[in-house]
């Protein structure tokens, strides 16, 4: 009995959630905005050490990030004595993309720029990326948290060139 | 309704996400590489399902289920393989990041509860709680960025369908 109840519970949300998908249809406007706020919460959030108070928050604040990043100590930005929850890398990745989603946002024919730019021209982004990993990975030489970061920043480019023309497809087709 | 169609694949790549996510080296790019990759060949393989029949079209709602279905499946197996790995070794990822906290944080003090966690992992190797984190955490995570991969992969086959009917 309760199994029965169980599955056609499972069955109704299932539905729901289908239902909300189908009727998904955000403006570009507000997509842009939403993306923004989102990685602006998800990087305000990197600093949790400095000013949540609440340790079993933390600790899931701090394992939610542990997913997304390796965390070593010695590639993380330090502010007021306390680790950032992401490596610099990801710190210049997550940045890039923060400014380049709000120059989007404020900027609309920035889109249709960006959108015209050669594919293969923004994948050489990915270049000084791939030095600088082999640097430290394969020849063990380290390279400083500073060039981590410009690294990342530059990268931030192709992610978030990717995205906009999704999202200016999507918008295209329906 | 969700297809039925759309399970196997992503059946497929949620548990290869799920496995890739534990290979040492490879597991770092599993959030922004792996999980868009997954969802990418997650909708191919239903899309090349799909083509032939007819009447079907493409639709932005697909993309979005198959991105939360191998989030859901990934975060699944993710989470059993990580409660398998912590029973196999001697790991303790609470104890490690408490530890982190009271380096950094050392005023702030530790709720009974997760020393409790972590004295569980010690002694049982196992607790639900933590695998129940870990399950919601690859979810959410995995389910971002596979639904981005998904998404990706409807608009290139839409630019690729409307190329070929072009020529």
């Amino acid at each position: 009995m309760n199994r029965i109840f169980l599955f056609q519970i499972i069955k109704k949300s299932f539905q729901m959630i289908n239902f909300r998908l189908m009727n998904f249809k955000i403006k570009s406007e507000s997509l842009y905005l939403i993306i923004t706020l989102m990685i602006l919460v998800f990087m305000i959030l990197t600093f949790s050490l400095n000013f949540i108070k609440d340790t079993a928050l933390i600790l899931l604040i701090n394992n939610f990030y542990h997913n997304l990043c390796h965390q070593i100590e010695s590639r993380t930005f330090f502010i007021d004595g306390k680790p950032m929850l992401i490596c610099s890398r990801c710190t210049g990745i997550y940045s890039g993309s923060l400014t380049l989603f709000f120059i989007l946002t404020m900027i609309s024919s920035f889109r249709k720029i960006l959108d015209k730019f050669n594919f293969r021209i923004v994948l050489l982004l990915s270049a000084p990326l791939l030095i600088d990993w082999s640097l430290n990975f394969i020849f063990k030489i380290e390279t400083t948290n500073f060039v981590r970061f410009l690294t990342g920043f530059l990268i931030s480019l192709i992610p978030v060139y990717f995205l906009n023309s999704l999202i200016m497809s999507v918008n295209k087709y329906d | 309704m969700i297809k039925k169609e759309k399970f196997l694949p992503a059946l497929v790549t949620g548990f290869s996400l799920a496995v890739l996510s534990i290979v040492p080296v490879i597991q770092v790019a599993t959030c922004c590489l792996l999980a868009p990759l997954a969802g990418m060949f997650g909708l191919n393989m239903y899309y090349l399902q799909m083509k032939n029949r007819e009447g079907f079209k493409l639709q932005n709602s697909d993309g979005f289920q198959m991105g939360i279905l191998i989030g859901l499946i990934s975060g699944f197996f993710e989470s059993i393989f990580q409660s398998l790995l912590i029973l196999v070794s001697k790991d303790n990822p609470v104890y490690d990041s408490i530890i982190l906290l009271q380096k950094y944080l050392p005023e702030l003090p530790v709720p009974e509860t997760i020393w409790n966690i972590s004295k569980q992992i010690d002694e049982k190797r196992f607790s639900f709680l933590l695998t129940f984190m870990v399950f919601i955490n690859t979810t959410i995570v995995n389910s971002i960025f596979a639904t981005i991969g998904s998404m990706l992969s409807i608009s290139s086959i839409r630019k690729k369908n409307i190329s070929d009917s072009s020529l």
